[in-house]
């Protein structure tokens, strides 16, 4: 197999099983761990999947360089064509009688050589395709969004000021978003719906996106579509993107919430429900299951709202040690980068 | 929210655009005129659009030596809606991967609105 495949595939294959495996962690750990450590988590997921770092003696060094060795033994007896194959230690599979082996390997290598070409192309095809896609329709976005801004009231600007400090970052209304939002990642800027909200409804609105600001979100995401893209073929990061974006909103709903008082707390989850119900005519084409899905995830985040507490001490401290042993399962794993018969 | 704009069906749009390109209120023979060029509709379709559209609050009829129909909803208005639309529609997809916005979801029926409103109660547990 070619390297460069090896190492996707490796990436691919170690990410998906330290995901799976904080899925089916997360009912139990859900409410009980700062949904902080969980975003992290998620971000370590991103990491390893993006990144071919790797103990030496990695699991995933140990799998896809294994099947190297094979190739590399078997093109050399198909070539001296002296060596007995069954004194090499392999897997059971490859202990068919030598001569037949040896032939078929040969042959089956260079068609396979033939195909990596192709899959390689194949990826090539399937990551240009998400990246455009993902930029495409970003930028029309944008684009749209822009042409149709309208400036904010002065006293909103104020607010603005005053929570955040910055002067550089700009607020707008826009009549054609039905939900404040946060764009722009060399130019960030906050644009909220043009309907009415009070300076609660609008303080709540503020607090969330500079909180995005200030934990780089968009970069996250930014990093998140990257690593969609490259792992297109594989069903599992679709489904770590919406535990991404999912944790990412509960992990920032914390962060604002964790010095407010119980009734700002109420203030807080309103505004969100407000938001939701000014919302304008749904798109058409949606489908039932959508809203129902929707519903779940708004409903998530309320609760979430009510069940938090200030975390006891041990809890923090055992979510730190799980944090820690996510980072070292997942150099454990590892991924193939090529070094491991290098190194002894 | 309950937009009129949002009531227009494609076939209605044809004759919403006779409407708009005219300008003015048109009887229902000038109608067809026009609609000839792009369809071939019989008059009791474009009588039954018409209807249609008037029991909808989009058009007006007027009834003077024939029925004159005026159009409520202006051009403007709809393109407006569609925008609005288009701008949902091109969030939902791509967009909404790279932007931080307050909340995910779509919109929801108000009855479920309602269950939120009623679920969402801090400090009710005993702290």
């Amino acid at each position: 197999m070619n390297d460069f495949i090896k190492t996707l595939l490796s990436l691919s294959l170690s990410g998906s099983i330290i995901a799976l495996i904080s899925l089916s962690l997360k009912p139990i750990l859900k409410y009980r761990i700062p949904k902080a450590i969980q975003y992290y988590i998620w971000i370590i997921i991103l990491l390893r999947l993006l990144l071919p770092l790797s103990l030496p003696g990695s699991i995933m060094n140990a799998v896809f360089s294994e099947e190297s060795f094979i190739n590399s033994e078997t093109n050399y007896t198909s070539i001296s064509e002296t060596t007995n194959i069954d004194t090499v230690d392999l897997p059971p599979v490859f202990n068919s009688p030598p001569n037949k082996n040896v032939y078929n390997t040969a042959t089956s290598k260079n068609s396979l050589k033939f195909n990596y070409k192709y899959i390689t192309l194949l990826w090539l095809i399937g990551f240009l395709a998400t990246i455009t896609i993902n930029l495409f329709g970003y930028v029309r976005f944008i684009r749209y969004v822009n042409k149709t801004n309208l400036p904010a009231k002065s006293e909103e600007v104020d607010t603005l000021f005053k929570l955040s400090k910055k002067d550089w970052l700009k607020l707008y209304r826009n009549p054609f978003i039905s939900t404040p939002m946060l764009i722009g990642i060399v130019k960030p800027r906050i644009i909220i719906p043009d309907i009415e909200f009070d300076k609660e409804q609008l303080t709540n609105i503020l607090l969330h996106e500079l909180t995005h600001l200030k934990r780089f979100d968009i970069v996250i995401k930014w990093f998140t579509m990257l690593t969609v893209a490259i792992h297109w073929f594989n069903p599992v990061v679709y489904l770590i993107r919406k535990e991404i974006d999912n944790t990412c909103e509960l992990a920032c709903d914390e962060a604002v919430i964790k010095n407010l008082s119980d009734k700002d707390k109420q203030s807080y989850g309103n505004t969100l429900i407000y938001v939701v119900s000014k919302y304008k005519e749904a798109p058409l084409g949606m489908l039932q299951a959508k809203m129902c899905e929707e519903k779940k995830t708004l409903k998530e985040r309320l609760t979430s709202i009510m069940k938090y507490n200030k975390k006891p001490k041990i809890i923090i401290l055992l979510s730190i040690v799980l944090l820690l042993s996510i980072v070292a399962g997942s150099l454990a794993l590892g991924a193939f980068n090529g070094k491991s018969i290098m190194i002894p | 929210m309950n937009n009129p704009a949002s009531k227009i069906t494609s076939s209605e749009l044809e004759l919403m655009k006779v409407l708009w390109d005219a300008d003015k209120e048109l009887p229902i023979s000038e109608i067809r005129k026009a609609l000839e060029e792009t369809t071939d509709w019989e008059i009791s379709t474009i009588k039954t659009l018409l209807r249609r559209l008037c029991n909808k609050g989009i058009v007006k009829a007027i009834k003077r030596e024939v029925f004159y129909y005026k159009a409520l909803v202006s051009q403007q208005e709809y393109s407006e809606y569609s925008t609005q639309n288009l701008i949902d529609r091109l969030y939902s997809g791509s967009a909404k991967n790279l932007i931080a916005s307050l909340i995910s979801s779509k919109k929801l029926k108000p009855e479920d609105i309602k269950e939120l409103q009623e679920m969402f109660k801090v400090g009710d547990k005993n702290e």
